[in-house]
């Protein structure tokens, strides 16, 4: 199955991520180290400030040499076009090659002004007002760069703004894949002169930051009626070619089932140099299987091979230096459902917890390529803190039940108010999760904990809660769990947690399906909610972290890794696991002469 | 005949007409859906998701579905109106008469979900490198399969047949995700690398096959462009002839065997005829009845069937096509391939009956 990972506002959404390759020997490759800037985790403090904009990337960029072509092979094929109905990781990636919005994403995970000059607005800057002048929750101004001009010539405006969010928000238009959270906030946009952007929401919405990732062509999108785009007109094959596009590249062919050509847009201007491109045209060839994508790889048919996962790394290992594997923003994890007779109990979800061998799990079953995880929080985004690791230790696990109340029966497993401890073990049919669950049902035996393991298809546990039944076996938003496998992509955003983890938000208004309802991670997220002071929120989400722990939300398992084939001949290639994509900085890419 | 081909093709139509009930039914009712893309997205809510299914229609019984996609119901009304077309005829005459321009009926195979792309015009450009494909397996298979079968025969229990035999086994008994992979390992990049991995033309080299670019190079540097596409063609061809060849070869070398163990063949050789009209004249001809049929049947899985060959080898056909429709829940796409499937089942299914007729004289309709 294709790894969706969801290219459209994903870096402030969480989603699943159900199918995976699976892992195994542990390979000789390098792995890009940690971003330099995020090596260290400080200790937060309220009077910290925090700096969201200092990315490292200005100083390791290279200067390049014009010219030439880089060939991308990929085993999923883009075939959305506009940015915002897009669901594919590689879709993503076409797209931060040829559209941009105010900031993008660096590989450092640091926002960084892309058509918006600098300063970003913050609240400390006086770019971000709350409440806002004239009665609005939040006023917003963005000042956007000088001399910005779409692949056609005509300048980029605050107009363009506002057709993006008159387009997003019309009434017929559906499949926004990131749906209309914040641009439903949004009350108006003025345009004091053609590059300030002045927009009005009715709300304190944290996520304004990457709110406006792409802008949109007004000349274009107000050609088309919206519900005709809704139905597949415009933004077409035949199209793309004579649509206006602001990124470094500009489509130039695209044929179906083969690749996709992207050719220079000679009138873009790199925000760091002022200049196009160094490379001709970027090719994006599609492949039916990553396996014939390694193979071609190796036979010299393309320059990168995308999107493989850490369960490819053994069939590359001898790649050496051509293999970058990053850690991914996708994480493994363990759901107790609070709501289920055993797991409503803190102590028996204290005992899974400690019941869990991560260590073995990795050993055995990803061959030590993992990278365990111990929050829901990636290490490399500027709110983490070190979080308290929660060792594998049995004895403890039972005591901590026998303190609780929960006996052991005549066979063995315990039992506590008529309530036998018997969890139901729910996943996908991916093997890798089926044995990860065989593993802790055994030491969940070890405990006197009965469970059995359930693995059902993608469509049972990931169905949405209209499209499933109290009877769909494992279902999540119909809580038919005791606990569930599966992953999560990590959110760069706070706000992110809140549909998931307030108590207010079970489906279908939510996502909470876990059914967690606890006051302090409550009043945390609403506080979260209610703020755009970065240095608060970092605050916060220390505290959200400590609780996520210590409540035992979630058991995190390990962090997958993205893993792409990377010819040496490419300069500043740097792959990025955010949402934006690994073409993120293709404006800078070269060939080494 | 041209009565008894007229006669089928009428009786075609409720076949194919039943086929696609049936097929939409099961499409429709299995698990997941066109919004799965959407799965747990936390910004794309049940409202979104609701408003997403009105916008495709799927919001609609599955025989209201359905009848809007055959052209018997007309989108823009509701209740009984649905079956009267804009001008007030109904909906299913032709679109000068009923106004009606949506369905199977009218021409209109529907818009991809996953694409946006009309599916008639996604299925015709996926529709020539299919043909390539399976075009050269079908010569290749059949000329192979009869040459190995006919020898085999004709040499019972010498080397030759054994070594058909085992081959015939293994080949048959071989999957077709394991041979193409296999195949790639051993003469693409990390083998030989003397063939490439994927895909129907070289990108460094040439603009990719079917695309306005293209023709103007292959008219400009035909050797070149025919020598890279021919190139690309093996490994495809080879991975999905071998499992026909291994199994008709068998198929003729048994119908050989029983020809030429008849009457006629024994008077024939009687009569002091050469060995070559014996066999080639009177068994051949006589043992080709049961593998016309046979083959006849094969051809349509040759062109759907490499579901598995196109996905392995990268080829933009209509079985790799049917494989991402698959994955994305495109309802109209895959209807639009099912039917065209059905249909050449239907076709292959008469062709083969006229071919009868042509090769046992005997035969009349």
């Amino acid at each position: 199955m294709r790894k969706r990972l969801f290219g459209l506002l994903a870096s402030t959404a969480i989603v699943f991520a159900a199918c995976q390759g699976a892992a195994s020997p542990s390979p000789s490759v390098s792995e890009s180290a940690p971003p330099p800037s995020e090596s260290a985790a400080p200790s937060p403090s309220a009077a910290e400030v925090v700096d969201l904009f200092t990315s490292t990337y200005p100083t390791r960029r290279v200067q390049g040499v014009k010219g030439g072509t880089v060939i991308i092979g990929d085993w999923q094929e883009a075939n959305l076009w506009n940015p915002y109905y897009q669901g594919q990781v590689i879709e993503a990636n076409v797209t931060s090659a040829v559209f941009r919005g105010f900031i993008t994403t660096t590989d450092d995970f640091r926002y960084a002004t892309d058509l918006a000059a600098d300063p970003a607005p913050t609240v400390a800057n006086g770019g971000v007002k709350v409440p806002g002048d004239g009665g609005d929750a939040m006023t917003v101004t963005w000042t956007m760069r000088d001399g910005q001009v779409w692949s056609d010539g005509k300048p980029i405006t605050c107009d363009d703004v506002v057709a993006t969010w008159k387009w997003v928000m019309d009434k017929d238009n559906t499949g926004l894949y990131g749906g209309t959270t914040g641009w439903e906030d949004i009350t108006a946009i003025d345009c004091p002169s053609p590059t300030s952007v002045v927009v009005h929401f009715k709300n304190v919405y944290f996520d304004y930051l990457p709110l406006f990732s792409w802008v949109l062509p007004k000349h274009y999108i107000e050609t088309i009626p919206v519900k005709d785009q809704v139905a597949g007109k415009g933004w077409s094959n035949a199209d793309m070619p004579k649509v206006p596009v602001s990124g470094p590249f500009k489509y130039g062919s695209i044929t179906p089932g083969q690749e996709l050509r992207l050719v220079r847009n000679d009138l873009y201007k790199n925000p760091i140099t002022g200049e196009p491109a160094y490379l001709d045209s970027v090719v994006f060839k599609w492949y039916g299987d990553a396996d014939a994508m390694i193979a071609g790889y190796r036979a010299g048919e393309i320059d990168q091979a995308g999107d493989l996962t850490d369960g490819d790394l053994p069939k590359v290992k001898d790649l050496g230096d051509q293999v970058k594997a990053q850690p991914a923003l996708l994480y493994e994890f363990l759901r107790p459902n609070w709501g289920s007779p055993t797991m409503k109990d803190p102590a028996m979800r204290q005992a899974l917890a400690l019941a869990v061998n991560k260590d073995e799990i990795n050993t055995r079953i990803l061959a030590g390529n993992a990278e365990i995880a111990w929050t829901n929080v990636s290490p490399f985004a500027w709110y983490y803190v070190e979080p308290t690791k929660t060792a594998f230790d049995l004895e403890k696990a039972k005591s901590i039940l026998d303190a609780a109340g929960w006996k052991p029966g005549a066979d063995g497993v315990r039992e506590k108010d008529g309530v036998r401890a018997d969890v139901k073990l729910c996943t996908t049919t991916r093997q890798q999760r089926q044995d990860t669950l065989a593993l802790i049902s055994g030491w969940l035996k070890e405990i006197g904990v009965a469970s059995t393991v359930n693995a059902v298809s993608p469509a049972d546990i990931f169905g949405s809660y209209n499209e499933s039944t109290d009877q769909t076996p494992c279902n999540l938003s119909r809580h038919n769990f005791g606990v569930a496998e599966h992953a999560f992509s990590v959110p760069l955003s706070p706000q992110s947690n809140y549909p998931v983890y307030h108590s207010g938000q079970e489906a279908p208004k939510g996502q909470n399906d876990a059914q967690i309802n606890d006051p302090d991670i409550d009043r945390v997220l609403d506080e979260l909610k209610g703020t755009v002071d970065f240095a608060k929120a970092k605050e916060l989400m220390a505290e959200f972290q400590k609780l996520y722990v210590e409540k035992v939300v979630e058991v995190p398992l390990y962090f997958r890794k993205d893993v792409n084939l990377v010819s040496t001949k490419i300069g500043n290639w740097t792959g990025n696991p955010t949402s934006t994509g690994y073409t993120w900085n293709v404006g800078d890419w070269f060939i080494k002469p | 005949m041209s009565k008894y081909i007229i006669r089928r093709l009428i009786q075609a139509i409720p076949v194919l007409f039943g086929i696609t009930i049936v097929v939409y039914a099961i499409l429709l009712a299995a698990p997941g859906g066109p919004t799965a893309r959407f799965a747990n997205n936390p910004k794309f809510t049940e409202a979104d998701r609701e408003k997403f299914k009105k916008a495709w229609g799927l919001d609609q019984p599955i025989p209201v579905q359905y009848c809007r996609w055959m052209g018997i119901c007309n989108p823009e009304n509701e209740g009984l109106a649905v079956f009267i077309g804009s001008t007030g005829w109904p909906a299913f005459l032709p679109t000068s008469i009923s106004g009606t321009t949506n369905g199977l009926l009218h021409g209109d195979l529907g818009v991809s979900i996953d694409t946006g792309e009309a599916v008639a015009s996604r299925i015709a450009r996926a529709a020539l490198p299919t043909f390539i494909l399976a075009g050269n397996a079908l010569v290749i298979w059949i000329l192979v399969a009869l040459l190995i079968g006919v020898y085999a025969a004709i040499h019972r229990y010498s080397l030759f047949d054994q070594a058909a035999t085992v081959f015939a086994y293994v080949g048959y008994a071989m999957p077709t995700f394991w041979l193409g992979i296999m195949l790639i390992f051993l003469f693409s990049g990390p083998g030989l690398n003397i063939l490439p991995a994927g895909g129907m033309t070289e990108t460094r080299l040439s603009p990719p096959f079917g695309s306005d670019t293209y023709w103007p190079y292959f008219a400009a540097n035909p050797a070149t462009a025919i020598v890279d596409i021919v190139k690309h063609l093996i490994l495809p061809v080879f991975t999905l002839v071998v499992v026909n060849i291994a199994g008709d070869s068998r198929f003729i070398r048994s119908s050989m065997l029983e020809a030429l163990g008849q009457d006629y063949v024994r008077t024939a050789k009687a009569k002091g005829l050469p060995v070559r009209v014996v066999i080639f004249k009177h068994a051949l001809r006589n043992a080709l009845l049961p593998v016309v049929t046979n083959i006849g049947l094969e051809i349509p899985f040759l062109f759907t069937g490499a579901i598995v060959t196109e996905t392995i080898f990268s080829w933009p056909g209509i079985g790799r096509m049917t494989i991402e429709a698959t994955r994305s829940f495109d309802y109209p796409t895959l209807m639009g391939l099912l039917l065209i499937t059905s249909a050449l089942v239907v076709l292959a299914n008469l062709i083969a009956d006229i071919t009868y007729a042509i090769v046992d004289p005997r035969i009349k309709y």
